[in-house]
């Protein structure tokens, strides 16, 4: 346990300080930009955002982000996977008593560390730009919910957390996918074209509830909007997809030759 | 440079991976036009229609190309192999960027062609074809567009020497450019539009357009020499 705590303080260390955050935090800035942008210009219609404040503007951007977060995931795990293999640092690290499920185990607690990292990043970014371009604002609106103050904040947070984990299950397919790849590039391109081509899932409503990129579009906001039953059900397809690609990749890594 | 450019187009010609992309594309393109024209779509129309629904997918493919392309020597850490071979360090950037836009027009021109024959064959519609003045203004609209991109990855790949934050930084800058394309106003002023807005563009000499466009062209032209001036001076024996 002491062995996985460090490698993973080690991964929060990297995430934290590496170039890639910081490219990502200014693609995520000029996109909140933009949004504001064709807010001021073209109103509800041009723009994600129902209502110009920084109470909302958050958590209506969540859904918009879609692409840009699903392809940072991807490019953070291709990044800890294949280019540690590529590099060899990987052969380093089991050199040492750290068995491969530990080693395992760190990298999935750091995708989903990372996921909740890359969501408080545009959470903060978006409460930034909100308050800069709108000021505060009445209330919190989004969709058919409304609500203010601290309550606001913190369903915006829930709703962080809930769509942090639909992007930790892309994850988990994203390292699959990495275990299979030997280029940072051809791991990130793969999950990019799946990102393009599954949101057209979306035609097909009798199986979008069971495809991950329908989840990562709308779980977080259908928490507020379906019925419990739908939701627990959504969750369920989550969880299978989190259980399911984390033990073939476990599977996968279990039995890679890493020692050329 | 020549002895640069055919290493390393004898590189891309290898690899079995470039061949796959262009193969799926050819494939992809020939089963979209045969859906398309059972709806009852003219020939003009069902390569209009294809290269909206395939223009995303194809930058985000020529993202992957040129980080590919370019990222190559870093990867494998075979620079400081290659560039003694070279005759200059400026020959073997410039070699990088031909070799990398002509993988990308390659699979631009392989999905057009496919679809233009199959929309041919599928719709018996000899009268609209697409014309070869029409077909050329894509193929230039697409190499601005590749010529910038290009530039972009290129600094950022010898500046960070991270090829996570290149792939990031392209595909992000790529899918800014989609969202941005959603607003009609400004959508005739992007790179990654010209592809398939060139040819009216053209036909209705609008200035702003064309302005825009050689702005591009200077910005990319700009951000290349100083990736050259970066790369020559750095320090790659480390």
């Amino acid at each position: 346990m002491k062995k996985i705590g460090s490698i993973v303080e080690f991964e929060v260390k990297r995430m934290l300080l590496s170039k890639t955050t910081a490219i990502y935090t200014i693609i995520y800035f000029v996109s909140f930009i933009i949004s504001v942008i064709f807010f001021k210009l073209y109103g509800n219609d041009g723009s994600v955002l129902t209502i110009g404040n920084a109470q909302s503007f958050p958590i209506q951007h969540l859904q918009a982000s879609f692409l840009f977060t699903g392809i940072f995931m991807a490019v953070y795990v291709a990044q800890i996977v294949v280019e540690e293999r590529s590099d060899g640092t990987i052969k380093v690290l089991l050199l040492r008593p750290v068995s491969r499920l530990a080693y395992y185990i760190s990298k999935v607690l750091a995708i989903f560390l990372f996921s909740i990292l890359l969501t408080l990043i545009m959470i903060a970014l978006s409460y930034i730009v909100g308050m800069l371009f709108f000021g505060w604002g009445d209330q919190m609106v989004f969709n058919s919910f409304t609500s203010s103050g601290m309550q606001g904040v913190l369903i915006t947070l829930l709703c962080g957390l809930a769509f942090a984990f639909t992007y930790f299950t892309f994850g988990l397919i994203a390292m699959v996918i990495s275990m299979f790849t030997n280029k940072l590039l051809e791991s990130v391109i793969i999950m990019g074209v799946l990102l393009m081509v599954g949101q057209y899932f979306e035609i097909l409503p009798s199986i979008k509830q069971f495809t991950v990129f329908h989840q990562m579009l709308f779980f977080h906001i259908d928490i507020f909007e379906k019925p419990f039953a739908y939701n627990i059900t959504s969750f369920l397809v989550l969880s299978i997809y989190c259980v399911v690609f984390g033990m073939v990749g476990f599977s996968v890594f279990r039995r890679k030759d890493l020692y050329v | 440079m020549l002895k640069q450019l055919k290493y390393d187009f004898s590189k891309l010609v290898l690899q079995k991976k470039y061949q796959f992309i262009i193969v799926v594309v050819i494939m992809s393109a020939v089963f979209y036009s045969a859906l398309l024209s059972k709806k009852g779509l003219n020939n003009i129309e069902i390569v209009n229609n294809g290269l909206l629904t395939f223009r995303p997918i194809y930058w985000l493919l020529c993202c992957y190309m040129i980080c590919d392309v370019i990222s190559c020597d870093y990867h494998y850490q075979t620079l400081k192999i290659i560039i003694p071979c070279s005759k200059s360090r400026s020959s073997y950037i410039v070699s990088k960027v031909i070799s990398s836009a002509s993988i990308s027009l390659l699979t631009l021109l392989a999905y057009l062609l496919s679809t233009n024959i199959t929309s041919f064959f599928l719709t018996s519609d000899y009268s609209c074809s697409i014309q070869s003045s029409s077909f050329a203004l894509l193929c230039i609209g697409a190499i601005v567009g590749i010529f910038f991109f290009e530039s972009m990855i290129a600094l950022c790949m010898i500046v960070t020497e991270s090829e996570a934050a290149t792939i990031g930084m392209s595909l992000g800058t790529v899918i800014i450019m989609l969202i941005l394309e959603s607003i009609e106003q400004i959508s005739r002023y992007l790179p990654t539009m010209w592809l398939s807005t060139l040819p009216s563009i053209a036909k209705s000499k609008s200035g702003p357009e064309l302005s825009v466009m050689a702005t591009f062209i200077i910005l990319s032209l700009l951000l290349f020499a100083n990736t050259i001036r970066v790369f020559v001076k750095k320090d790659l024996f480390a």
